[in-house]
């Protein structure tokens, strides 16, 4: 008996473990009632640009034709590589109907776990969007130009040097750094990388002064520590370049896809996928308005001069 | 009483509607927003001030708020002139009867206009075909450089409709923001005056690395200066060669180089044969053509 028990002992360790864990995800996570649709999302940082998306494909859903009663269940991971899987293991757990993923690395994350639930994406950066391409996936792509961001910088400052404010372990803004240091060549601009990845502090890594200007990339972990230094920048009139990730009020400029126009888009291409369509049979689509914020009230602040063009080009201004 | 009432409110009548010009009175000349409507006004200040100085005629430039306002600008606030590019020069002519006088010519030695359609690089868009569902800026309905040319070189490819074929139409209302547009992919095929697009590839050359051309219209007649016919012959000759010799006077010549001019030639109607042929050829007649 005792050496029959001492067989079973690893294989039960083997089913108990992951049972466990299962019934503690469920306990937290399983709707209370039984919805017609379950729709996961991964929503990465927080961030309000990703919840601007969010808010209107959910009220969007309807009239793209997802009837009945829709269960959407949100995840918030911290933008890391573990936080993100995790994330889409639990949706893949629950077996929702649909995840949702914003940004490139969270989408990502949901393609690498090889589960045959449907994947929509939103708030893309186009050239990072090649690495999605996968049956189960489409989404909504934004071809938003990080030269046009850097020209329209230059037209408030001949700026010497860009700090750049990435993280390594996001695709997308590691592309952006690469679009930025390709234009410092042509503009004759140094550029200063500012890798956050981890658990870098903003302050620190600035410690030994700030540049002329900062690009902030859409890394989701830039948005989140630049906080930590908005006061220092803006007491030091360094001028702020805010990229993709939704209507930053707090830079200089901002160019960035509309959140709105991209939650409806998503919402559409979810509803076909919902109905039937395999994901491989509805085409990704690239939302088609790109704005440009400048800060009107913030430059006159910093008592620089105001450049005509970006008051015309500008499709928000801040007074 | 009721006579003498009659008399001066013919004599007011006469005094708000005479087309004859008092010695000193003001001219009043309007400007279309061809480019940034700042730099333009500045410019063309410069050269106004030289010629008022010069000739004794006090002139005062206006920026037209659109380019269509030209016709509706000469009938509600009499104006006595006005630098106007071909569609609308051409339209004034038509419609108003006004006479070309003087045209710059650019520091090239130019005084035409060609149109330009370009795409960004790697849009792949390089044929009307590839447009079909996409988004096209242009400069203003009332530009031939900014507008009809293009229209003209679509339907010459087949499309009848246009309004139809692209996915959306934007009006930004002058040639630099067209490029712009393009560049920052809030639009992807855009048009305009192809001396705009080279004078903005040559401040930034990365705007020629990144945008491609993918047709040229032949020359129209650039900005050029018109005036009411009935201006007084005396004044029309003293503005006509205020400009003309500015170029020969070494004060004169300063200034034109401050405006990237270099000097001003004669103008003729028969310059804007081009500009109809093309507006009839994007399906459109000057004579009937509704600009709002």
């Amino acid at each position: 008996m005792g050496m029959m028990r001492n067989h079973y002992r690893p294989l039960l360790r083997s089913i108990a473990l992951p049972a466990a864990l299962l019934l503690f995800l469920f306990s937290f996570t399983v709707p209370s009632h039984a919805a017609d649709k379950t729709i996961g999302v991964i929503l990465p940082g927080d961030l309000s640009s990703y919840w601007d998306i969010q808010s209107e494909f959910k009220n969007n859903l309807k009239r793209a034709g997802v009837g009945g009663d829709v269960e959407i269940i949100i995840q918030r991971p911290f933008p890391d590589p573990i936080s993100l899987s995790n994330a889409a293991r639990k949706l893949i757990a629950i077996d929702v109907n649909l995840i949702v993923a914003y940004g490139t690395d969270a989408a990502m994350a949901v393609i690498k776990e090889r589960t045959n639930i449907p994947l929509v994406y939103a708030g893309v950066y186009e050239p990072a969007a090649d690495s999605l391409k996968h049956r189960n996936a489409t989404g909504v792509k934004a071809n938003v130009s990080v030269t046009s961001l850097i020209r329209y910088l230059r037209k408030l400052n001949s700026i010497k040097e860009i700090g750049v404010l990435y993280s390594s372990d996001e695709e997308e803004s590691v592309l952006q750094l690469k679009e930025v240091t390709k234009a410092a060549g042509q503009y004759q601009f140094a550029v200063r990388p500012v890798n956050l990845a981890g658990k870098k502090k903003i302050a620190d890594l600035l410690a030994g002064g700030m540049p002329e200007a900062l690009f902030v990339t859409g890394s989701v972990v830039a948005n989140i520590k630049y906080a930590d230094i908005r006061q220092q920048v803006l007491s030091q009139k360094v001028l702020t370049a805010f990229f993709m990730l939704g209507r930053s009020w707090q830079g200089t400029l901002t160019m960035t896809f509309d959140p709105e126009e991209q939650g409806r888009q998503a919402a559409d291409l979810a509803a076909k996928i919902l109905q039937g369509t395999a994901p491989a049979n509805v085409a990704d689509v690239t939302s088609q308005k790109i704005e440009l914020i400048f800060n009107l009230k913030q430059v006159t602040s910093m008592g620089r001069r105001i450049p005509m063009d970006l008051v015309t080009e500008a499709t928000s201004l801040i007074k | 009483m009721k006579r003498l009432r009659t008399i001066a409110l013919a004599l007011l009548l006469v005094v708000f509607t005479t087309p004859a010009l008092a010695d000193d009175a003001e001219i009043l000349l309007g400007l279309i927003p061809d480019a940034n409507i700042f730099d333009e006004l500045i410019r063309f200040r410069l050269i106004s001030d030289y010629v008022s100085a010069r000739t004794g005629v006090p002139i005062k430039v206006k920026i037209m708020s659109r380019y269509g306002d030209v016709i509706d600008r000469f009938t509600a606030v009499n104006m006595d002139g006005a630098f106007l590019g071909a569609f609308t020069g051409a339209l004034a002519i038509n419609r108003l009867g006004l006479e070309p006088l003087v045209r710059p010519v650019d520091p090239e030695g130019k005084a035409e206009s060609r149109s330009i359609i370009f795409v960004r690089k790697d849009s792949g868009i390089r044929s009307v075909s590839e447009m079909q569902g996409k988004r096209i800026v242009f400069v203003d309905r009332a530009t031939v450089t900014g507008h009809f040319f293009a229209l003209s070189w679509i339907r010459a490819a087949g499309v009848t409709d246009v309004d139809h074929y692209f996915r959306e139409q934007q009006f930004v209302g002058n040639h630099d923001s067209t490029v712009y547009a393009v560049l920052d992919n809030r639009a992807d095929v855009g048009t305009c005056k192809l001396r705009h697009f080279n004078r903005m590839v040559a401040k930034d050359p990365m705007i020629g690395e990144e945008l491609a051309i993918i047709a040229r219209s032949g020359p129209f007649p650039d900005l050029t200066l018109f005036v009411r016919q009935d201006l007084p012959k005396e004044i029309k000759s003293k503005l006509r060669g205020g400009f003309l010799s500015m170029h020969n006077e070494s004060e004169g010549a300063v200034v034109l180089g401050k405006a990237q001019i270099t000097r001003f030639d004669p103008a003729v109607g028969e310059d804007y044969r081009p500009v109809i042929d093309v507006v009839n050829k994007a399906g459109y007649q000057i004579g009937t053509y509704q600009v709002k």
